[in-house]
Order: structure tokens, then sequence, then C-alpha cells
């Protein structure tokens, strides 16, 4: 019997990739260094692509939300390995968002801090806390995403916050880097 | 032997932030943080940290998706969806699909311009003998035909694998004795036969495959009315041949009943089939006859 070009994907993995493009969205904007959002939307709009292309590599069942931050990741890294920036800029237009009057006071943070803290962290330290931190993966899904050992995943986490933490209480300091 | 007994791993402060800790651990954690100053002061810096940076991002997950990422993912649902129903099913590509459906419809719109008196004489070129009278008729039972060869017999897996009695239904329900054609001495074996349903009567369609995956279908038809349905005019004893794009077909009515030999083969290969059929249906001219069916 001839095989059919095409096999079926599940009607349910169309509609469960639309529920995570938020997310795809936020990291990407987190990730890219530049303020424009459309420039992180392109990278979804790649990502969406691959994961499309891929779809018969994905078994149902699994971590769709770890399966697509992979795809992302790789073609941020590979994105990222062919402009090989020398110098890196600053964000044009920092965003201070109304949601930070609603933070504790003993845990308030400069928003514009932090953010600036973050673009001026190593790629690897910045991946892993958005990750942990923010899309709340486990170190196992964020080590899956990455390709390294859980344990590297922990250290560039310790690493990254201590930076962020003395970036943002000393922002002026010049930073050597600890990666 | 609990975490008391031994100095904190700074490094787990991490894990306690992160819920990475199992509920034991974690208790035991919160109890050391309590009372030492400087871990709890890392652990409300982590913590500001995560939450100034989802605070900083977090306003993309309440957008709307992009239309353009919409657009993407819907488009490639309905490819998906489209290959995956038991509608139309290309064994080549779609575009031949596509096309014989066009040309199917195309080919209906021409006949009815025909029977209005209108153009449209291309069509002319593929079916012979075709009475304008009755050329609606013809036209819609080879569009039946040609459509159940493509719905049911085409593609890898044959739709529901159910084999009815076709012959007995026909018995039943217009009193017609149905002859199941032998096409093994051609190579080809029946391995599928259903009934299905069509406005004003029965359809049932037997479908035959050789060793190299080609499928050839018999599909027959009875009326319930005396007046309606296909009856016999138009369909002559002597198969008439018809194609449309890479779809032939042989049609021809005997004994109240109207057949087609539907495959995707030129002309010259379907009629060596049509032939061994045409043997077989000496009999089904004659109901009373000798030869049971099967």
């Amino acid at each position: 019997m001839k095989k059919s070009n095409g096999l079926i994907v599940p009607d349910n993995f169309y509609t469960e990739l639309v529920t995570e493009i938020p997310y795809l969205r936020r990291y990407a904007r987190a990730l890219s260094r530049s303020a424009r959002s459309d420039e992180a939307d392109d990278l979804v709009q790649a990502c969406l692509e691959r994961a499309l292309l891929k779809v018969h590599a994905w078994q149902p069942g699994t971590n769709l939300r770890a399966w697509l931050f992979t795809i992302l990741h790789n073609l941020f890294i590979s994105e990222l390995r062919r402009r090989r920036p020398l110098y890196v800029p600053m964000p044009e237009r920092l965003s201070v968002h109304e949601a930070a009057t609603a933070v504790r006071p003993e845990a308030y943070l400069e928003l514009e801090a932090v953010e600036q803290a973050l673009q001026r962290l190593p790629v690897e330290q910045r991946e892993v806390i958005l990750l942990v931190g923010v899309e709340g993966l486990s170190y196992e899904e964020t080590a899956q995403v990455l390709g390294v050992p859980v344990g590297t995943v922990r250290s560039r986490l310790s690493r990254g916050r201590g930076a962020l933490r003395a970036l943002i209480e000393q922002p002026r300091a010049a930073f050597a880097g600890t990666a | 032997m609990g975490m008391n007994d031994r100095p904190i791993d700074r490094e787990l402060l991490h894990d306690y932030v992160d819920g990475e800790l199992d509920s034991q651990s974690r208790l035991e954690m919160a109890r050391y943080i309590g009372g030492e100053p400087t871990a709890a002061a890392l652990v409300d810096a982590y913590r500001a940290q995560n939450e100034a940076l989802q605070s900083l991002y977090g306003t993309a997950v309440e957008e709307p998706v992009p239309e353009r990422m919409a657009e993407l993912v819907a488009r490639a649902r309905t490819e998906n969806a489209s290959r995956s129903t038991t509608a139309i099913r290309e064994r080549r590509d779609p575009v031949a699909g596509a096309r014989r459906r066009h040309m199917l419809g195309m080919a209906a719109a021409a006949l009815l311009a025909l029977a209005l008196g209108g153009a449209g004489g291309w069509w002319l070129h593929s079916v012979q003998q075709v009475r304008l009278t009755q050329a609606g008729i013809v036209q819609s039972f080879l569009d039946q035909a040609m459509r159940s060869y493509m719905l049911y017999a085409e593609g890898e897996q044959l739709d529901g694998g159910i084999t009815a009695d076709v012959a007995a239904w026909f018995l039943d329900h217009h009193e017609v004795k149905v002859k199941i054609p032998d096409l093994t001495a051609a190579g080809f074996t029946l391995v599928h036969s259903r009934v299905l349903p069509i406005a004003f009567g029965s359809a049932g369609q037997f479908t035959y495959a050789d060793n190299s995956g080609h499928r050839v279908t018999v599909y027959i038809q009875a009326s319930v009315s005396d007046s309606g349905g296909p009856g016999i005019s138009g369909f002559g004893a002597t198969p008439t041949f018809a194609s449309v794009d890479d779809l032939s077909a042989y049609y021809w009515g005997s004994g109240g009943v109207t057949y087609a030999l539907v495959g995707a083969m030129q002309q010259g290969d379907l009629s060596a089939l049509v032939e061994r059929i045409l043997d077989v249906a000496e009999t089904i001219t004659k109901p009373a006859a000798a030869g049971a069916p099967e």
C-alpha cells in the first residue's frame, strides 16, 4: 500500500499552540535587546513556522510549552550568532509599568533599574532568570529548553541573580561580568 | 537527618524561591530563613527580581494574539483537517484532486448549459453519445460515481472497512439481483463493498485493488420511483466512455440498474476490465435466470 503524504495531526494541537503564543511573545520580548516589540514578534513568528514544520516530531501528551520554548531558544541563539553584536545597545525607551505601585514597598525595585540590569547580563544568565522567574519553568524543563544539565541551570541562575542584585543596588558600577 | 543538622547550602535558597523543594525541605528552609536575616534578604531580593520582571514583560500575555500568528496556525490547521477528513483523499497530489473536483463542477455546469441550449461543447469531447435530453441525469450519475471513487476508494486506507451485503440490500429494496463482478482474472481483487445513500434510490460500490495498489470501483444505482432516478434512458446496454481529468469511467444500464466502472487509468486499461464485467452483466439483465448472487 502506498503511504500518503502528511501524517494526521490531532486538531487540538493547533488550539493549544495558539494558547502558548502569549507566553512565547513574553519570553521573546524579554530576551530581545530591542525595545521594539515587532522584533520579538518576528522571532515568535519564526518559532511558530518552525514548530508547524516539525509538528511530527512532537509527541502528543508531552510538554508542549517546553518544546516550543526550545524551538524559540534555538532560533534566538542562531540569530544571535548570526548577528554577533560587538556592542550591545541599551534599550532606547524604558517602560515603567503602573503595576510597580502594587508591589510591596519593602520588596519594591525600580523597574527601570531591573530592565537595564537584565539587559547587561550575559545571555545564558538572562535566559535562565526569565525561564525560571517569569515563565515559571522548572529547573528540569529549563534544562531541557536550553539543552544543558540541571546543574548548569542552577549555577547560571545563582550567578545571574547575584549579578542582578549587584547591578540594581549599584546601577552605576561598572559591570565586569561574572559569567 | 534533617537540614537543621548541617549548614544550609545557600544555593538551595534559589530552589526555595522557585518552588523546587519538597514540602518537608521547604518547611525546614522556611524555619532556617526565619532565623537568618542575610538569607532572608537574599530570598526577598530574588523574589523581588521575579516580580519586577513579571511586571515588566507580563503585559505581553494579556495582549491579543497578533493576526499574522493566528492566521499562520489557522492555515496549518485547515490543511491538516483536509488531509485528515474522510472526505476526498488524493492519492496523487492535492492539486490533482482539486482540479478533478473543479472539472466535475464545470462539467455539470456545461451540461446544464447544453440542456438549456447554451454553449459548452468542450464537454462533448470527453463524453460520447450523450443525449442532450438525458445529459443532466447522466452527468449526475457520473458525478456521483466519480465522487464515490474519490471518497471511498482512494487514499492509503479504505474508509471504514465495512463490507456490506450490497446484493442483499438491492434485493430487499429494489427486487433486483446484483451479481458482484469478478475481476480476479484481470488481477483485481474485491476488497470492499458498501451501500451508499442517495436521494430516490440506493447506490452501492464495490472496490477492487490489484497488487500495485491500483483501485477501480463498480458503482451501481437503482431507483425506487418509476419516473425518477437514473432509469435506463441515457444508459445504453453498451458501455460508454467518459473521463474527467485523470479519472476514467464506463457507464451503462441494464435491468433497472445503472453501472459505472471507475478508475484512475487510461481508457484502454479500463476497457479491458469492463469487458469482463459485461460477461457478468449478461446474467444480471435476466434477474430470474440462473446465477444466484454471491
